[in-house]
Formats: structure tokens, sequence, C-alpha cells
């Protein structure tokens, strides 16, 4: 008879010259499970999953896989005896087809040969036994995110993968894409894959995982069966304190109209009009793909637009480039900070005064002094976690990266914030001081205008919200006429 | 407080290398320390080190400029043509740094408007101004006339205080420019944020045009002071003049601690780079090795010491980060 357990855990310490980023966890998965981990950014997780998939070693404890026991394994041993991890960054070949990624390293051959056929017929095999309809030919590059997604999935399970690790699977996900994935979860469950499961997004957990355990400081707090907790509890447990409330804001007084657009239009975009103004937070909802950020890179002069007018403060602003917009007082945090957020080989002084060297410099001379203090003044308010602000900003974890491009934007001190998908990756406890710090840019008269897939987060936050649809403004709500169901209906143009 | 020392390893296994090397030579080769070979050294590599001080900032916006060394060419012919013409030495250098820096827009121009690549538009500028150079010289060399009296012959030849090379100063003196510019002016930052992350940069603000033409100027610049000094040194401006230096000039800033793909690198560095290569060849030459062997070795060794570079700086990157986990764990826990 099989075990009932594929992973167990026991007493697995992993100590760190200085600190112990696990203490003695104890930890199961059993067959055919969706197990979610959950926990802060720090909390242990990724020790646990890198101890588990041999890329660091145990300082104490074992850990026994499908009836192996060991301490410490070897990391291409870890994937023979059927441990796949799926990371957030993928690791597919983006030139090479879908059927090459798939059959990556086992390439059917005779003397070195490979057989196309019996590869691609391979290949086919494993994506029809998923019902995924991606064409094994077409290269991995053209593919969305999503379906880059699904390649990597389709590839652990032709390893005969027992235990998929996924590492944030949802973090770039459309809400499409992300059905998709949940209905493939739940067919390699069936089969009886068991799944461990991050992710920030603790609506997910409830949606598609069994149980449930949270991590903090290092240590393993409790599993629990999904149905049996809810979100507020799993909240207290990761953190260890109560948050109070979500979402700190409050609506204001709406102040002087700061921003108005008329008429814009795009390749993409069809005749966008509205209007923005001080003390508010207006949020644009809508699927991703919608025309949300393209809006948004068009206002910043980082796309160029085809037709419309803009006006700033009743002044006409024709949108020429970001240092332009800048000069204007417009800033942009955009949705992805490590593609076009931030310089990662670069430390933190250098990220956060980026935007705005003309304030920290004479005659083209830079003030060290003067970074080093102004960088300290930002990133001081938003308690940004570092050693020093030397630091590197690759070095950096996500929620502190994107405070570092938070600190850049206030440094710059913009009147028209634009925040596109502002907590994206990033842990409890950094959305709410983003949260808090966009309430507090309200309270000082700046105009914010969100971007957000997260539903919560739109509802919670803004103060009027306009919904897209494929390039087209579909409606526009005020913060009590909006709920989920509204957003979804006007987003995929049900109404 | 107490002040973290934040030590480069990567650059301090080059400076160890070239100290183990300079030690070896001083014990294997007899003359080779001496006052007067090491001022040899440097006279010898000023020339690399003029082009080298723009080469980096090129390879920091993720670039290269392979025309460097055709622009030398067609400078010393030109700067010789002019000082044989008698013409102020003021106005001779005035007019072959606008033409280096013409080069050098042109270069940004293919980079920035056309879309080239910049290994591509740079290779194409060198064949091409290579051609203008034999053109203009009718394929020979153009010797300096009057070599005593000449302004000219006295950047390539020259002596400060009757025993300091004056190239050597020109090049000391580029070196001081270029670590200004990188660590103290805006123009630094800039070619720092377009190197590392061009969409990020542009997103800040920051015109990556404008810095990669910029960047190209410079070596443009840089290429025409080391062609004029070029023509001091051998007395003659030589359209073939400087063919083959990016064989040099790429390594030593490389090794340096220039980072090929950009946004990372000190000009600190790279001077220890150049007299490395300056070193090597010539205490090769001072332990009288047969010339073919001194280039096999010259390969080898700097093929040798790049690797070791990256071992170097890669285990100091798998430190760092331990450190920042270690840092980040206790900060959280």
């Amino acid at each position: 008879m099989q075990e009932e357990r594929i992973l167990e855990v026991k007493g697995l310490t992993k100590v760190y010259p200085g600190v112990i980023a696990l203490n003695k966890v104890d930890f199961e998965v059993t067959r055919g499970e969706v197990h979610a981990l959950v926990g802060e950014n720090g909390a242990g997780k990724s020790t646990l999953i890198k101890c588990i998939t041999g890329a660091e070693k145990a300082t104490e404890g074992t850990i026994v896989f499908d009836g192996l026991e060991y301490s410490h394994i070897n990391p291409s041993e870890a994937i023979r005896r059927g441990i796949s991890t799926i990371y957030q960054e993928f690791n597919l070949v983006p030139f090479q087809t879908v059927a090459e990624n798939i059959m990556i390293g086992r390439y059917p051959n005779k003397f070195s040969i490979i057989n196309d056929k019996e590869m691609r017929r391979q290949a086919r095999a494993i994506m029809e036994e998923l019902g995924v309809p991606i064409d094994i030919d077409t290269r991995v590059s053209t593919l969305t995110v999503g379906y880059q997604q699904l390649v990597e999935i389709a590839k652990a399970v032709s390893r005969n993968a027992k235990l998929i690790i996924m590492d944030e699977p949802s973090a770039a996900l459309t809400s499409n894409e992300l059905n998709y994935l949940f209905k493939i979860i739940d067919q390699l469950k069936q089969k009886g894959i068991s799944i461990l499961y991050i992710s920030h997004r603790l609506e997910e957990i409830f949606e598609i995982c069994d149980r449930v355990t949270v991590f903090r400081d290092g240590e393993m707090i409790t599993t629990m069966n999904v149905r049996d907790t809810n979100k507020d509890e799993l909240i207290k447990l990761m953190v260890n304190r109560e948050l109070s409330n979500s979402y700190p804001h409050t609506a204001l007084p709406r102040g002087r109209k700061s921003l108005e657009v008329r008429h814009l239009n795009t390749s993409l975009l069809k005749d966008i009009s509205f209007e923005a103004y001080e003390g508010e937070i207006l949020g644009f909802s809508g699927l991703v793909g919608s025309g949300r950020t393209e809006i948004m890179r068009a206002i910043f002069g980082a796309d160029r637009m085809d037709s419309g007018e803009i006006y700033l403060y009743d002044k006409k602003y024709v949108p020429t480039s970001p240092q332009k917009a800048i000069k204007n007082r417009i800033g942009y945090i955009s949705e992805d900070r490590k593609k076009d957020g931030l310089c990662l080989h670069l430390n933190i002084k250098e990220n956060t005064v980026m935007a705005d060297y003309g304030a920290v410099s004479r005659f083209g001379v830079v003030n060290e002094r003067q970074i080093t203090d102004a960088t300290k003044k930002e990133c001081e308010k938003l308690r940004v976690k570092t050693p020093s602000y030397q630091q590197l900003a690759k070095n950096l974890s996500g929620g502190n990266q994107q405070k570092v491009v938070l600190a850049k934007w206030l440094f710059a001190n913009c009147d028209v914030i634009i925040f596109d998908e502002p907590t994206r990756g990033i842990d409890v406890g950094a959305k709410q001081e983003i949260y808090a710090l966009m309430h507090e840019l309200v309270q000082q008269n700046k105009t914010l205008i969100m971007v957000s897939s997260e539903m919560p987060e739109m509802l919670g936050m803004a103060d009027r919200i306009i919904v897209m649809h494929e390039g087209r403004i579909m409606k526009e709500l005020m913060h009590d006429e909006a709920d989920q169901q509204t957003l979804l209906k006007y987003a995929s143009n049900a109404a | 407080m107490k002040k973290k020392i934040n030590v480069n390893w990567s650059q301090f296994a080059i400076l160890i290398c070239l100290i183990l090397m300079f030690v070896f030579f001083s014990l294997n080769a007899r003359n080779f320390l001496s006052y007067k070979n090491v001022i040899n050294i440097l006279k010898q590599v000023a020339m690399y080190g003029i082009c080298a001080v723009g080469m980096s900032m090129v390879i920091m916006t993720n670039g290269v400029d392979l025309s460097m060394s055709s622009t030398m060419g067609l400078i010393s012919v030109l700067s010789a043509l002019m000082d044989n013409a008698g013409m102020n030495i003021f106005l001779t250098v005035t007019i072959c740094i606008l033409i280096g820096a013409l080069v050098g827009a042109i270069n940004g121009f293919n980079v920035n408007e056309v879309g080239m690549f910049p290994m591509i538009a740079t290779m194409g500028a060198q064949v091409l101004v290579r051609g203008i150079a034999y053109i203009v010289a009718k394929g020979i060399p153009v010797y300096i006339t009057d070599t005593n009296t000449s302004k000219l012959s006295y950047m390539g030849q020259g002596l400060v205080f009757g025993e300091v090379p004056f190239q050597i100063i020109i090049m000391f003196i580029l070196f001081a420019v270029g670590i200004f510019i990188l660590t103290k002016s805006v123009y630094g930052r800039q070619i720092y944020a377009v190197g590392g992350n061009q969409e990020a940069a542009r997103l800040a603000g920051i015109s990556y045009k404008a810095t990669r033409y910029k960047a190209y100027i410079i070596s443009g610049i840089c290429a025409a002071i080391a062609g004029m000094v070029y023509a001091g040194r051998v007395g003659s401006g030589q359209p073939t003049g400087g063919a083959g230096y990016e064989s040099f000039i790429v390594p030593a800033c490389v090794l340096g601690g220039v980072r090929l793909g950009g946004g990372e690198g000190k000009l600190q560095g790279v001077l220890i780079g150049v007299i490395f290569m300056g070193v090597l060849s010539n205490g090769l030459i001072m332990m009288n090795v047969d010339t073919y062997w001194q280039t096999f070795a010259q390969g080898a060794v700097l093929l040798a010491s790049i690797a070791f570079d990256k071992v170097a700086s890669s285990s100091d990157l798998k430190k760092k980060s331990r450190d920042t986990q270690k840092e980040k764990d206790k900060k959280e826990a």
C-alpha cells in the first residue's frame, strides 16, 4: 500500500550565520492535496522550499519524500524523484517551441540526433492529457505569461512530478488565465499529484486549496483545513497582530480638477475621456489587456498617442516623453518594478533620486550628502527595511523594492501619481503600509490614479472607479455603487 | 558610528593579479624593476588608457565602440597634415577633437535613431573611417617635418619637468576627468541607470538617447586625443595607426571590472586593467620571450585572469546575497 503522505518534514532547522531561518519545522503534504503555504516575506517559506528541492542544505532534521529520507538532496536528483518547482521567473527558452521546452534535457534521440517527430508526439500527448489548448509548435516567446506557466506545468508533469511547488503562480495572471490554472490544478489533483501552493493572495487559497500552513518568523505556526478557517484568522496568524482596517482610505472632499483627458486614441485605446481631481483616488478596473496601463503610459508620455488632448490644471499638456511628464509633476509607478521600475544593479540611493537629479545637483555635479539625506528622508517615511542605503536594489525583498519605487516618486514631488498594480506580489504588512501612504498622499491634496487587478484593493481604496473593456471606458462608478459583481459585469462587457 | 568597509572583491582580484605579475617579472626579468622601465610601461599604455576611458563609458551604456582604432589612425594623419601646414597647436587640437566627436555622434545616431546594434554600427564606422584615413594620406605615412619644434610631437614625446612623459600625464588627466564624471556628475548616474535598466531609466525621465550620444561622443574625443598622441609619438600620421587596438582596450576594460552589457564598472579598475595589460607585454619582452610566444602568453594570461575575475566575483556575489538574506532575516526576526 502506498504511504498516504508524499512529503514529511521532521524537525527541520536551517541556521544561517547569526539567524535561524527555520526552527524545528514539522510539516507534511498528503498525496493529491493542494496545500497552501502562507506567511510574510522572510517567514521561512522560501528556505523551506529550498531545503525540500535541494537548493539548500538543512542544518538539522530530515525530509521524507515518497519513502526516501534525506537531509540534503542533489537538485537534479530531486527532480528525478518527482519534485518540480515552478518559480515566478520561468525557466523557459523563449525562442524555442513549446514542444522543445517541454522535452528539454530529455529529447528523444539516436546518436545525439533528435527525433523531432517523437519529441512532438510526446509533447502533444502531455498537452492533450492536461487539456491545454496550446499549439506545441509555437514559440514560447509569443505566448502570454499565463500560457507560459502552463507550459512549465506541462514540463513538470512530463517528468512524472509527484509534488509540484508553485511559487506565486498567480502574480502575473489575468483572471481568465487564473481560472485555467485552477482547472489544471484540479486535474493534477485528480491524478494524485500534490501541490504546494505559495501565494500572497489569500482569496485564491480559499478557492482551490485543501489545507493551509502558516509560517511566521521561521516557525511553523499551524496547519488547518481551509474550510475551518477564514481570511482574517489567517492574516492574524501570519502577522501576529490584528490588522485593524485593511483599507485605511476614507473619502475626502474632492479638490480642484487636476487632470482631464479628452478623446484619447491610440492603436488600442478608443476615445478615452475622463477627469481626475485632487484629493481623490481614481481607480481603473478591467481585465488585463483592457487598456488600463496603456492610458497611463500615454499620459506619462511613455507611449505615443494618436490623437486626443490632455489638460493639467486646465492648461494644455502634450505628453511627449517621461521627462516632460516629470517636469509637469506627473509620476508613474509602473506595474513591473523589476522590468521598468528599478535599476536592480544600483543601490537604494541611486534609485531614489533617479527621477529628479536636479534637486540634488548643481551645474551637473551631484551632491552626495543631499542624495543621502533625501534617501534617508523618503525611505524612513516608507520604512524600507535595509541594513544600509548602499544596498543594491536587487537584494531587497519585493515589498521593499516597491517601497523604493515609491520613494523615487515621492522624492520627485509629483502632484499626479499613477499607481499601476501598486501591491503586486508583496506581503500583507507591506501592502498595509502602501495603502496608508496612498491615503496620506491624498490628504496632501495629490491626485492618485490607481490601476489594479485585485478587486478587494480596488473596492477598498478607490473613490471612483472607471471600468475598461477592450480599450474603451465602459462605466464610471462611485465608491458606493461598486461591488465585485458590478465591476466584473462591466469589465467583461456583460452589461 | 562604525563605517562598513565595502570591499569590491572582483576589483581586488585584478589588483592582486597585477601585483603578483609585477613581483614575478621583477624577480625574473633583468631591469624590469627600474624607474625607467616603469615609466616606459606607462608610456606604452598611455594611448590604450586614453581610449579605455571613453570605451568604458560606452560599454557601461550597453554598447561598444570598435571605431576608436581607425579614428586614431585618421586623426594621426590629419593632425600631422595640420601640423606640417604650420597650424596653431590649439586650433589643431580643437579641430581633431571636433572630428572625433563627429565620428562619435555618427555612431550615436546609428545606434539611437537607426537602431543598429552598437557592435555593427561601430564596426561599419571603423572600416569607413579607416578608408577616409587612407584617402587623406594617399595610403602612405605623413611624416612630421620638424619634430624638434613641433608641438604635436610634444604630445607624444615631450617631457614634463624634464622627466615625466606628457602622454602619461594626458592619460592620468583623462582618467581623473572620467572618474569625476562617473562618480560626481549627474551624467555619470545616467550612464549607470541607462546601462543597468534602460526602460526604468526612461520612465524616470532620463533620456537614454542623449546618454548614449554623449558616451559615443566622449569615446570619439578620447580616440582623437589618442590619435594625436600617436602621431606625436611615432613622428608621423599613420593611416594604419591604431589597427587592432580594440583587442587591448576592451579586455582592459573588462579586466578592470566593467560589465559587458552595461550598468557596472569603475574607471579606477579600468586603469588597473590597462596597467595590467602593459606590464604583461612589457615583462615578456624584458624576459626575452619569443615574439610569437608573447602573443600566445598574452592571450592565455588574459583568459585566465578574466576567468579568475569571474570566479571571484561570482563567489563574492553569493556571499553578498547570503549576507543580505542574513540581514533580512535578522531584521524580520
